[in-house]
């Protein structure tokens, strides 16, 4: 049963969102919103499509590389939002961070998918799994394709930033995992995620 | 409260990450409301995230939504009739 117009109840702070199409929507009220879509609206459905599409879009393609295989997975993605939303837990955690793993798990699976073993055989997505693996990555020679090629691409942010970023926000690592991965202290992760986002705001400013 | 200093607080940050509890979210939201310099600097940042990731075109994924939602609406639908 979908909802095209939503109930009036469900509109009583409508001021809350951001409802443009503007990618870079913020939503002002994410309790609203998933009971939007947990009534099937469609309303609500365009609100956290226009709102996490970018970001979950980002996530994809970080991971599978190809925009007409990320732009797949970005529609499963939603479907599986969609058909989820009921077993979403405000009090187990927030709807981004929900979104954010619904994502990563989808683009993990899609890569350890038999289909995409045989045609990336060099992809290695278990290479953040531990300190040692991680520690390889330094050496050239063990490098994954998706490391260096982060690496390469982002050559203005210095690695020792990128480097916290990718774990935590595209390997889904609390700021306590990443500091155990790659050894550092908890404090100095914090202050390097922080001050990399910071940093590439101004990368991306224009 | 100091605008300034929140935004500087490293809690905008981490709410981009994804990194934030259900309390801080909502902070966060709150602020937003009540501050359009916020919600811009969380914009900014979100922004500077997903062009990390490689998603520069994601302004053209905007333009899917009709489609994906066409295709979710269809496949609920077949599976709920």
């Amino acid at each position: 049963m979908f909802t095209t117009d939503i109930d009036t109840s469900q509109l009583a702070t409508p001021k809350r969102f951001i409802t443009n199409t503007n990618s870079n929507s913020i939503v002002l009220d994410t309790a609203t919103l998933v009971q939007m879509v947990q009534s099937k609206s469609e309303k609500g459905f365009n609100i956290l499509y226009d709102n996490y599409c970018g970001v979950l879009y980002g996530i994809l393609i970080k991971f599978v590389e190809k925009n007409d295989v990320a732009d797949d997975l970005l529609q499963e993605v939603f479907l599986k939002i969609w058909k989820n939303i009921d077993s979403f837990d405000s009090e187990r955690g927030t709807l981004f961070t929900w979104l954010l793993n619904i994502a990563r798990n989808h683009a993990i699976d899609y890569i350890r998918s038999s289909y995409h073993r045989n045609q990336l055989l060099h992809v290695r997505i278990d290479s953040f799994d531990s300190k040692q693996n991680y520690n390889n990555l330094n050496d050239s020679n063990n490098t994954s394709v998706e490391f260096k090629d982060v690496k390469n691409r982002f050559l203005k942010l210095d690695s020792k930033y990128a480097d916290v970023i990718n774990l935590i926000f595209f390997y889904g690592c609390t700021y306590e995992q990443t500091a155990s991965i790659m050894n550092l202290p908890l404090g100095t992760v914090k202050t390097r995620a922080r001050k990399g986002i910071g940093m590439l705001k101004i990368l991306y400013r224009h | 409260m100091n605008v300034g200093d929140y935004i500087n607080s490293g809690i905008l940050q981490d709410f981009c990450l994804g990194l934030l509890k259900k309390r801080e979210e909502i902070e966060v939201e709150a602020m937003c409301r009540q501050y359009p310099e916020i919600t811009l600097e969380l914009r900014l940042l979100r922004k500077a995230l997903e062009k990390f990731a490689g998603s520069n075109k994601v302004s053209d994924r905007i333009v899917l939504r009709t489609t994906v939602w066409n295709n979710i609406k269809k496949i609920w639908e077949d599976e709920n009739s």
